[in-house]
């Protein structure tokens, strides 16, 4: 049971490991432009003044906005090339004749992406840690980081319905479940409210996110079937 | 059997999404046109009584008019011109402008300078703000020298007041324990609750911040040529303290909400004043204050009361003014009926569903529960299924958002299960 | 010339759904945009409403700036994405045609398609806000839409050029450079001020349009 999930694996990281390193480049580099920029004002305006501006200015300073759709670029990256392959070559039909069950393949399948969104979230936040904490104190960091966390979770969000749409047989299905999704995600990529303010929602966010990963067995199943 | 969990908890999703969208969608297809009068109020000092102003339409063919008319408590109307002559303390700078500014106003002499520089207006709020805990001490001689700017911002932790240097993000150590020596002396226990200063900046720098400590008692700390200046402060009544505003006139240094709802006036000799205000817990309120009065107002559900104090904050009289609510428009209850409930998202409040009254969308609900149960039974669903019933019940909940929902996800039946109901019907 | 048609055909089967529902968010979005219009200008007042527009010249049709990239993925990535992955550009490329042709009968039917999408949403949308705005609003909001509209097509010839080109470490160079290019159309200008850009971003277009040409001859020539 071991070693065809393994190789399972193996297959998948083939598929995905050029977008996804691609977006870590990108998200790397984005926030390391987030703090050269802040570094840079706090050169031009002293620290203090920055400090004070990012904490009581109306409207709020959000220094780390173009981090927004990072975590949900990168799952989108993760996604589409983990399932688009999938659908459009039919090579699903191959992997599905594997001595595995369907469940368990894709469950596989949609786990592996999870790991790897999970890496890439883990990797965001330890460098954004890292910088933040060096250049301000815990009562921004904090606050940033509850505002931050709405962010990280849109990724796994957006990853569990690209999954969940493209193992989905029919086509106008498809649209109205992308549509769904869009407007799921509106309730995670919220911004320009000062920092920490949807801190009373990550708890309904967080059950979305878990309640969300079940989807593509749905579709899948149907997909197997042969449904339309 | 996992499947269709799952697949309910999509329905469920989907009820989410349209929840947040149809709503809105609905609004601004079918708004209400605006209009609604808009009503003031004010206390003149002539008549001793309140004026009532308010905004009229008058909707004529085409196009909208409107006009102010004047009315007092009892119901007696005034013109224009005649309001004028009661309000002489809040037309100073056109009075004087034409020259007809008086000499004495109800028995006391006056100068256009001296009204003008006694008028004052100001918000105050009985739920503090928004609060990171990290605020910058300015020094009282701040404005001698420019080596008292500081470059630190302080917060005051279990361990006692950390002074961070910014540029370095690193607690200066020495500046601190000056700090927390003053402070414990005076028997602050850490942390502190929180801390109040007043928005405008010579102000904050000559009170400093009110620092409410664990035990809820309240200190007063500010610092003087690097010094520090801590002093204890007594609560109002021997009340905690809700929320702390400044004042912006000389009378008043600070306007104090306490956790029962009481509004004190702290004077600039540190003694309080109790107002006869009604509970001001969750509310923001305004103040204007002229020569002769000081005129607190509360909004609440659909009213606002206005209540007038002399100068020693006694009061004098008070009225509510009552907004008449919106009548209902067709669009209105057509949107009760249809879309049974709003799910949305505030920013500190979290989720949020807003329900339509009952009574409304139930008949709609059964009304598509029945054709949801039509075509359930036309693709052989059979009501003994649980999971049938639990659509139909997604149904009679959410109305048109369910209905969308259990047919967008559909329920197919496996081949075992047309089998088998294939054999149990023969 | 029947080849051609045959041609055309098989480009409208691949991208026939895509095209559709390019052309449902286009009017759907565009309908929005008239809806919320609507319901501002009579909540407000007519007045009210039309001196606040023109004191702050807010950008009610905002929403609509990304709308027309979106169509161009659409059809673009529809049209050429099966090209690529299935290598089927090689037997298209067989058929009896210079080549030349055929890759300008797909781009040119794809130009055509996207024009198809936008151009009756616009002037539907021009109908409509007509109603409650006076042609000195209604012109300048043409004007700030039109380098969004120019925007989509020149990502659309954009896409066919990454499409056809054989390596991918140039497509990626290509895609950089494209996401430059592309945000010359998307800049957030004021009301009426892309006026003076405009001939600019024709001239941009209409390179661009050149751009596929030198794509697919190194395509045909085998660098794979």
């Amino acid at each position: 049971m071991k070693r065809p999930l393994l190789h399972l694996f193996y297959k998948e990281w083939i598929k995905t490991r050029w977008a996804f390193l691609g977006m870590l480049l990108l998200g790397i580099a984005t926030m390391l432009y987030i703090f050269t920029a802040v570094e840079n004002k706090i050169t031009l305006q002293g620290a203090k003044t920055i400090l004070l501006r990012i904490l009581y200015d109306e409207p709020p300073v959000i220094y780390y906005a173009s981090f927004r759709y990072i975590p949900l670029l990168t799952a989108i990256a993760v996604g589409i090339s983990q399932y688009v392959p999938e659908i459009t070559q039919k090579r699903i039909r191959l992997t599905l004749h594997l001595p595995i069950g369907n469940h368990t393949l894709i469950a596989g399948m949609a786990g592996f992406g999870l790991v790897l969104l999970t890496l890439g979230n883990l990797l965001y936040t330890g460098l954004f840690l890292y910088y933040n904490v060096r250049l301000f104190p815990a009562e921004i960091t904090r606050p940033v980081m509850i505002s931050l966390t709405p962010w990280l979770l849109s990724s796994y969000i957006a990853y569990n319905f690209i999954a969940m749409i493209a193992m989905e047989p029919g086509k106008w299905r498809k649209v109205a479940y992308s549509v769904i999704a869009w407007y799921i995600l509106q309730f995670f990529l919220v911004g320009d409210r000062p920092h920490g303010a949807f801190g009373a929602s990550i708890p309904v966010l967080v059950l979305m996110t878990i309640l969300s990963s079940g989807g593509v067995l749905y579709t899948s199943q149907r997909f197997y079937k042969g449904e339309r | 059997m996992l499947i269709k969990i799952i697949r309910i908890i999509a329905v469920l999703f989907a009820v989410t999404a349209a929840a947040s969208v149809l709503p809105r969608l609905y609004d601004t297809t079918f708004s209400s046109r605006g209009g609604r009068g808009h009503k003031d109020i004010r206390y003149s000092e002539i008549l001793k009584d309140f004026i009532i102003s308010e905004y009229v339409y008058s909707s004529e063919k085409s196009h909208t008019a409107g006009q102010t008319i004047y009315y007092d408590r009892h119901g007696k109307s005034y013109s224009r011109d005649s309001v004028d002559q009661l309000f002489l303390l809040d037309n100073v700078s056109q009075l004087a402008y034409e020259g007809r500014f008086p000499d004495t106003i109800c028995g006391m002499a006056v100068t256009p300078e001296l009204v003008s520089s006694e008028a004052f207006s100001q918000y105050y709020s009985a739920q503090p703000g928004l609060y990171y805990g990290l605020c910058e001490l300015r020094d009282r001689k701040s404005y001698t020298s420019r080596s008292l700017e500081p470059r630190d911002l302080f917060r005051i932790t279990p361990e006692g007041i950390q002074f961070i240097v910014c540029e370095t993000n690193q607690i200066d150590e020495e500046k601190s324990r000056r700090f927390t020596t003053e402070l414990t002396r005076l028997d602050f226990r850490f942390p502190a609750l929180r801390m109040w200063t007043s928005p405008d900046k010579s102000v904050s720098e000559a009170i400093g911040y009110y620092v409410t400590d664990s035990k809820n008692y309240l200190y007063c700390l500010s610092m003087e040529l690097s010094t520090p200046v801590v002093q204890k402060l007594e609560k109002p009544d021997n009340k905690n303290i809700r929320n702390v505003n400044f004042g912006k006139s000389s009378d008043i240094r600070a306007l104090l909400i306490t956790e029962d709802g009481d509004t004190y006036i702290q004077h600039p000799d540190l003694s309080y004043t109790r107002l006869a205000l009604p509970s001001s817990l969750g509310k923001s309120g305004t103040l204007n204050g002229n020569l002769f009065y000081r005129i607190f107002t509360l909004p609440d559900r659909n009213r606002q009361t206005t209540f007038v104090f002399d100068r020693d904050f006694r009061l004098l009289d008070s009225c509510s003014l009552y907004y008449s609510p919106r009548p209902q428009s067709t669009a209105g209850v057509f949107k009760e009926l249809l879309l049974p409930l709003r799910i949305g998202q505030t920013a500190w409040n979290g989720f949020y569903a807003d329900w339509s009254p009952i009574k409304r969308f139930i008949w709609f609900n059964l009304i598509l529960t029945a054709i949801a149960l039509y075509y359930k039974r036309k693709n052989g669903n059979r009501l003994s299924d649980a999971f049938t019933v639990t659509d139909l019940l997604l149904v009679v909940v959410f109305g048109i958002y369910g209905f969308i929902g259990i047919f967008a996800f559909p329920l197919k039946r496996s081949q075992k299960e047309i089998v088998k109901s294939k054999s149990a019907d023969l | 010339m029947t080849i051609l048609k045959h041609l055309i055909y098989k480009e409208w089967v691949k991208t026939r759904w895509f095209a559709s529902i390019a052309l449902l968010l286009n009017l759907g979005v565009l309908v929005y945009i008239f809806m919320s219009l609507r319901s501002s200008f009579l909540s407000a007042g007519g007045v009210t409403y039309l001196s606040a527009l023109l004191t702050y010249k807010t950008q009610f049709f905002s929403i609509y700036r990304y709308i027309p990239l979106g169509i161009a993925l659409l059809v673009g990535i529809s049209q050429f994405a099966p090209e690529i992955t299935d290598k089927r550009i090689k037997l298209a490329l067989h058929l009896p045609l210079h080549n030349l042709r055929i890759i300008y009968t797909m781009v040119v039917y794809g130009f055509v398609l996207l024009a198809l999408c936008m151009i009756p949403g616009i002037l539907i949308f021009t109908g409509l806000i007509s109603i409650y705005l006076p042609a000195e609003i209604t012109l300048p909001v043409l004007q700030t839409m039109l380098p969004w509209l120019l925007g989509g097509f020149c990502a659309y010839f954009l896409i066919a050029m990454i499409a056809m080109e054989p390596v991918w470490k140039f497509r990626f160079l290509y895609l950089l450079v494209s996401y430059k290019v592309l945000s010359l159309f998307f800049m957030h200008l004021p009301i009426g001020n892309a006026v003076s850009l405009l001939p600019v971003l024709c001239l941009v277009t209409c390179l661009s349009s050149i751009a596929p040409v030198y794509t697919s001859y190194r395509f045909n020539k085998g660098q794979l």
